[in-house]
């Protein structure tokens, strides 16, 4: 055994001890920093997409932008449920949703604080919330992606019930629709055609034994691949697929004027009630509703389409005016996106 | 005299300050089961009165639970089932038989063990392209397995290396090796494989990387979701029950012969067995061995490195990923070191007293059972608050404590056998000397329990790496880990992005699995002959 303590042992355990814990605190903390402005972002726009454009805003603004990206896995719903659970006490300042259906959930719940942009103001009226609490802007489409080796021409899909055709019994696909736009499609579906319909389609869909992937991306990346004929997915998944050179073309889905029409889903910007940093949230708000922004954002990878009339970028893909849109009264999806949850959990996934 | 007074003033003080430093691990441990107890005491309240509307509300769809269990058990049951078949006889052949390479093959289990399950989903996904088999509880059982089967190697291996040599060559006098095998070694290592079976089942049963990437719904993935989709941790909480009960009765009802492994398998006594000649098999089964081995570890790294296709495109991997690895190895170090001191403390009270035995041991099991997303629910609930508890919430402390809470129990569970080998009297000569806590821990905790701290400390590195369960919900914001990162790169499909972090994921483990297993080899080669 060693010998008994000594005073100089003393000195070095007390030494070695103040040493762990200051290491430990100012590793886990982070320390020496100066203080910066900051606003803290919670996105749900993929990471590549939303990363370059913040690092922009800090470029420009000086404001430090702290960013909680979402999380593949549950798209979307996963923020929604942060923002709600931090309620008490929220620590997110802006929350840009890659859709609008969880942000006016968000609304109802009281979790945001009305706020209308200056930058805003150009945008289509049915963009924007009469009483101010989100603003949209770069919108999506819900397209099928058909891969053209499998399907021949004259045999494409027109329409989202394409998918429940038993020729293509097993070879089409969906994204879980529990989270991302999925879900919307799904909570826009229940309140365009009614619960009962809305359900029957799913049913159909089950029926035909549609695969049931983790992500859009991965419907689009086995269509490519020829694992599936077609199946629903984002524009920003899909033309990814189409300018790489894969045998796949994009199917704006029921275009007829008597059909549903294609659903287009835009960006929100909201801004939580209570955030710790209001005055760089609205700045951020502000930044990312610029013209500039939402033309980085048609010319990137993703494609996103401009809805800002001032935005001479021409969008890579269809446009609502060029196509026809579904007309959905997105509050109203909102309103049944609990229903749409509980029926696809507890039937279509079963 | 004035030594005497000195000695008993440093007594005195030593004595104070070890109780300060006894209390403030309470006061830790007791703070990493405070947010599990909050998150399952949760359950039972509902509107401010004792109520059970949370189980009702949780399992009014007797058919979706039903779906849920059958699911859940497919996955375990299968993964338990291939990792035993595949783990049992190459854990034999490795530890106990003159088999080529083997001490080679025990360090490529030992870094194999160490890598997260959804690498090695990544691995077969990227080999067999992500093909409608692997979509499903069967395809989920199959990858769990595999990634299990390294670590059954090592926990049976390290009992088939403690079986009693004369009984052994008793055998040998009458049959060859397999006659050994079925008679002696096995009976012998009969409740490592209960104890290797428990450890797959913990593993799958909590996690969700794989079901999710597979899209297979379990309990775990249940928990996750439910309280994603907004039905309240409460509720949420409530279907992780089944689970935790099951868990907890299992664990409850092999303690003791778990316990008893565990003593035996890292304490044999008497002289190392012999390593059994395999005669003329020895080409043949070699031959066979390597291409389990080429399986598991070559071709799926192969695989790997073909879909990153350059130098270049792994550098640049690298550097995108570069903020989430730099974080990712300051905070997981820091978890694992306070996992295991805390470990260590847990071990010691539950040794010296009777008192505190028991609701360790409890908090143990409630700790192995229950699955990660109660954890993150549990931290939200417990530090999401104005004050120094926010102040936590919002820093990378959150991610250290999620990591700790997850890691614990098993680092106990290594230390704990290391500390009931302490002999008593070394305490009572200590504080008889005057020893203070630092040579109360470097003069008799370390050389007795180095080797298992050293395990436990490794387990606990490669268990945080691992965690995604409870950190997902936690990340604060500017914050990510490489796991998180990796994780929704994947739903993408393998890419050379996601392929890269996944070679350094590898990479990590595999330097973190050497190290340690470096420091152990010199002390432990004899025994595993």
């Amino acid at each position: 055994m060693n010998p008994p303590a000594h005073e100089g042992d003393r000195t070095v355990e007390r030494r070695i001890g103040l040493f762990l814990a200051v290491a430990a605190l100012a590793a886990v903390t982070g320390c020496g920093g100066k203080q910066q402005p900051e606003v803290v972002v919670y996105t749900a726009l993929d990471r590549g997409f939303s990363e370059p454009i913040l690092q922009e805003f800090e470029k420009t603004t000086g404001i430090k932008a702290r960013v909680k990206y979402d999380v593949e896995a549950t798209k979307t719903v996963g923020l929604v449920s942060a923002i709600r659970a931090e309620c008490e006490r929220p620590r997110c300042d802006v929350f840009w949703n890659n859709e609008i259906v969880n942000t006016i959930r968000l609304k109802n719940e009281g979790l945001l604080t009305p706020y209308r942009p200056k930058a805003a103001e150009p945008f289509p009226a049915v963009f924007k919330d009469p009483e101010g609490h989100w603003s949209g802007f770069a919108a999506r489409a819900r397209v099928l992606l058909v891969n053209t080796n499998i399907v021949k021409a004259g045999e494409e899909p027109d329409s989202i019930y394409s998918l429940a055709d038993p020729k293509w019994k097993g070879r089409t696909g969906i994204a879980k629709p529990l989270f991302g736009t999925t879900a919307t499609h799904a909570s826009c579906l229940f309140a365009a055609l009614g619960e009962e319909k809305a359900a029957e389609f799913f049913e159909s869909l089950k029926e035909n034994e549609i695969r049931v992937m983790s992500g859009n991306k991965g419907v689009a990346l086995d269509v490519a691949a020829g694992r599936l004929a077609f199946g629903i997915t984002d524009t920003d998944d899909a033309i990814i697929e189409v300018e790489g050179g894969k045998p796949v073309k994009i199917v704006y889905p029921d275009s007829r004027p008597d059909q549903l029409g294609a659903l287009f889903i835009p960006n929100t910007l909201a801004l939580v009630k209570n955030g710790p940093n209001p005055k760089a949230a609205r700045k951020l708000i502000e930044y990312l509703l610029s013209p500039e922004v939402e033309a980085a954002l048609a010319k990137a990878e993703s494609a996103q389409i401009p809805l800002n009339p001032a935005v001479k970028t021409a969008a890579r893909v269809k446009t609502p005016s060029e196509v026809n849109a579904m007309q959905v009264d997105f509050s109203q999806a909102a309103g049944t996106f609990e229903k749409a949850a509980s029926y696809i959990e507890k039937t279509f996934l079963r | 005299m004035t030594r005497v007074s000195d000695r008993e003033t440093r007594r005195s003080a030593a004595g104070i300050a070890g109780k300060a430093v006894a209390a403030l691990l309470w006061i830790l441990g007791l703070a990493c089961v405070a947010p599990v107890i909050a998150a399952l005491a949760g359950c039972f309240w509902h509107e401010g009165a004792p109520s059970t509307a949370h189980f009702a509300a949780a399992f009014a769809d007797i058919a979706g639970t039903a779906r849920l269990l059958l699911n859940s058990g497919v996955v375990t049951l299968g993964a338990v089932l291939v990792a035993l078949v595949l783990g049992v006889p190459m854990g034999f052949l490795c530890f106990r038989t003159d088999l080529p390479f083997r001490r080679v093959i025990i360090v490529g289990a030992l870094v194999a063990a160490c890598v997260p399950v959804y690498v090695t989903a990544t691995c077969w996904m990227a080999l067999f392209g992500m093909r409608f088999w692997l979509y499903s509880p069967c395809g989920a059982a199959w990858i769990h397995g595999l990634a299990c089967t390294p670590l059954v190697v090592l926990i049976t291996g390290a009992c088939f290396a403690t079986v009693d040599r004369s009984q052994e060559e008793a055998a040998a006098l009458h049959t060859g090796a397999a006659g050994i095998f079925r008679h002696v070694s096995l009976p012998h290592a009969a409740w490592s494989m209960a104890a290797a079976a428990m450890v797959v089942a913990v593993l799958c049963l909590a996690d969700i990387t794989v079901t999710d990437v597979l899209v297979v719904r379990t309990f775990a993935e249940e928990v996750f979701t439910q309280f994603q989709l907004g039905a309240g941790p409460e509720r949420a909480a409530a279907v992780s029950f089944p689970v935790v009960f099951l868990l907890a009765a299992l664990a409850a009802a092999l303690r003791r012969k778990l316990r008893d492994y565990g003593e035996a398998a890292v304490y044999g006594t008497g002289p190392a067995p012999a390593p059994l000649p395999l005669g003329a098999k020895r080409l043949p089964i070699a031959l066979a061995v390597g291409c389990i081995v080429a399986a598991f570890l070559v071709v799926p790294v192969g695989s790997l490195l073909r879909t990153v296709g350059s130098c270049e495109s792994l550098l640049t991997s690298f550097r995108a990923s570069d903020r989430e690895l730099l974080g990712t190895l300051r905070v997981t170090p820091i978890a694992a070191s306070v996992c295991v001191v805390l470990a260590a403390g847990a071990a010691r009270a539950a040794v010296k007293s009777r008192m505190a035995r028991w609701p360790i041991t409890v908090l143990a099991v409630l700790l192995v059972a229950v699955p990660a997303p109660i954890v993150g629910i549990g931290l939200i609930k417990v530090l999401n608050r104005p004050g120094p508890l926010g102040a936590i919430y919002d820093s990378q402390a959150v991610l250290v404590a999620a990591y700790v809470i997850r890691t614990l129990p098993f680092a106990f569970l290594v230390i704990l056998p290391a500390v009931k080998r302490i002999p008593r009297e070394l305490d009572d000569q200590l504080a008889l000397a005057g020893g203070g806590l630092f040579h109360k821990v470097t003069c008799v905790l370390a050389p007795f329990c180095w080797k298992a701290i050293a395990v436990a400390w490794l387990l606990a590195f490669v268990l945080s790496l691992a965690e995604t369960g409870a950190s997902f919900l936690v990340v604060p914001p500017g914050r990510t880990t490489l796991t998180i990162r990796f994780l929704t790169l994947i739903h993408y499909g393998v890419y050379p992005d996601a392929a890269g972090i996944c070679l350094l994921l590898l990479a990590v483990v595999a330097v973190a699995a050497l190290g340690i297993g470096g420091l152990l080899w010199p002390a432990m080669k004899d025994r595993f002959a």
